[in-house]
């Protein structure tokens, strides 16, 4: 039964923090709580109504007095008994020997809630407000308009629309220094959404990236007795693979918009894709390297295929 | 894209729900994430859910939970009634409740009106069409 009132002692004992579903030690025993035995750990379900505290106790956070003014306000005694959500840390004792936790006679109010509604309770915790800046580089013009975002630098420009996610982007400038900053804003947000945030923004510096010094995938070939023969058609938009693992079948993959491929040089076997967005740069590269699995043999020792051997950029920066 | 008008204490908001329908109260204080203490100087301070109320621009100065007359000493050094009445929106709601409250005369006035000034309007047109038409 995983329970939702919570009462706390207001005389001010000590005790030790913990939340739903931690773990306690052996021989921490909660007062009035509903502890299950989970493979000799016990493990908190639900606390209750809480006495007072005897004997010594092994890792007080702080007092209930302090943590019901942080929660709440000092003399602030009626909200305490507030229904809390099951993310709200919770407050329990330990008894130290004296009664058992699993002893009825002990238990205080129990909860009647089942542990579907409960759980949904649990997913409703929201933050009213996460945000997280950038630094925005000089060099680059970005436009941000009805989450499109659009990069333009020396190689060239990108856009990427975050239609799909619930978040505000807006450019500030920054008070102190004048340094113009991309913030995004999450409202009332979930945990999820609220991660979203930073990859929204690792996405955005991908794009600056690109558009400032690009990106260079680097393939190698890996082959143990036929030699992988490739050619590169279309003015540097395709690829032909021949002889894979003496195969007659001509693998050809075509590089998606913007993304150019060519055979290194110097370096013996070698494949360098270029681009600016590294999503299409790093799909290219996946489609080539999809294209030359082995099939029907043991991949733990015919090894021959097409791999990324290094995901850096074009311009190089000492 | 942002937004500028913040649930805050001293923010002025109208109620859009309910039995205090078309009134400005000031938020006073947050209750939880859904509702807000409210006072007006026309009405005992209670609680309302946001969704009840419709943020305004115009904010006042005070501090958590005023006394009635620092509420009431507030609002008259920041003008809200003379801002309101000011603004657009004001203005825009003032103008429904005078038609809502027309009676039959009233509205055969307005009609007379109506027909003379499109009349001035349209003899206006008419000159300047046969001056671009000469």
């Amino acid at each position: 039964m995983v329970g939702r009132r919570v009462s706390y002692n207001w005389w001010g004992g000590e005790g030790v923090l913990c939340v739903a579903g931690d773990s306690l030690g052996e021989d921490t025993i909660c007062s009035g709580g509903e502890l299950t035995a989970k493979g000799g750990q016990k493990e908190v379900m639900l606390v209750v109504m809480l006495d007072e505290m005897v004997g010594a106790m092994r890792r007080a956070i702080f007092t209930a007095q302090q943590y019901r003014e942080q929660l709440f306000g000092p003399n602030n005694i009626s909200r305490a008994l507030h229904d809390i959500t099951l993310n709200t840390p919770l407050y329990i004792s330990p008894f130290q020997g004296f009664f058992s936790a699993l002893d009825p006679s002990r238990t205080g109010t129990h909860s009647t809630h089942t542990e579907r509604e409960s759980k949904s309770r649990r997913e409703k915790m929201k933050t009213i407000l996460s945000s997280e800046t950038m630094d925005l580089p000089d060099g680059v013009k970005i436009k941000v308009k009805a989450k499109m975002i659009e990069v333009e630098g020396p190689r060239g420009k990108l856009t990427r629309d975050f239609k799909h996610l619930n978040l505000d982007f807006q450019l500030i400038t920054d008070e102190e220094t004048g340094k113009r900053k991309l913030k995004v804003d999450a409202w009332f947000g979930s945990r999820k959404t609220t991660a979203a945030i930073r990859t929204a923004l690792s996405h955005v510096g991908n794009l600056i990236n690109g558009v400032t010094k690009g990106y260079r995938y680097k393939m190698r070939f890996v082959y143990a007795h036929f030699p992988i023969n490739a050619s590169i058609t279309n003015g540097n938009k395709s690829i032909e693979i021949r002889n894979f693992l003496g195969e007659k079948k001509v693998r050809k993959v075509d590089m998606l918009d913007g993304v150019t491929i060519l055979r290194s040089e110097k370096v013996k076997d070698e494949l360098v894709l270029d681009g600016n967005d590294i999503e299409l740069v790093s799909r290219s590269t996946a489609l080539i390297n999809q294209k030359c699995h082995v099939k029907n043999k043991d991949i733990r020792k015919f090894l021959d295929g097409i791999y990324v051997s290094e995901k850096g950029t074009i311009v190089e920066e000492e | 894209m942002p937004f500028k008008r913040y649930v805050e204490i001293g923010r002025v908001a109208l109620v859009n729900y309910g039995k205090e329908y078309g009134q400005l109260v000031v938020i006073v204080d947050v209750i939880d994430q859904n509702r807000a203490l409210v006072d007006a100087p026309d009405m005992v301070r209670s609680q309302m859910n946001f969704k009840r109320l419709s943020l305004t621009d115009i904010k006042i100065d005070i501090k958590r939970v005023p006394k009635k007359k620092t509420l009431i000493a507030a609002m008259e050094a920041a003008d809200v009634k003379g801002k309101w009445e000011k603004s657009s929106w004001g203005r825009k709601l003032i103008v429904q409740k005078r038609r809502a409250s027309l009676n039959d005369f009233d509205r055969f006035k307005l009609m007379l009106a109506k027909i003379k000034k499109a009349g001035v309007v349209r003899q206006e047109l008419a000159k300047l069409k046969k001056e671009t038409a000469a």
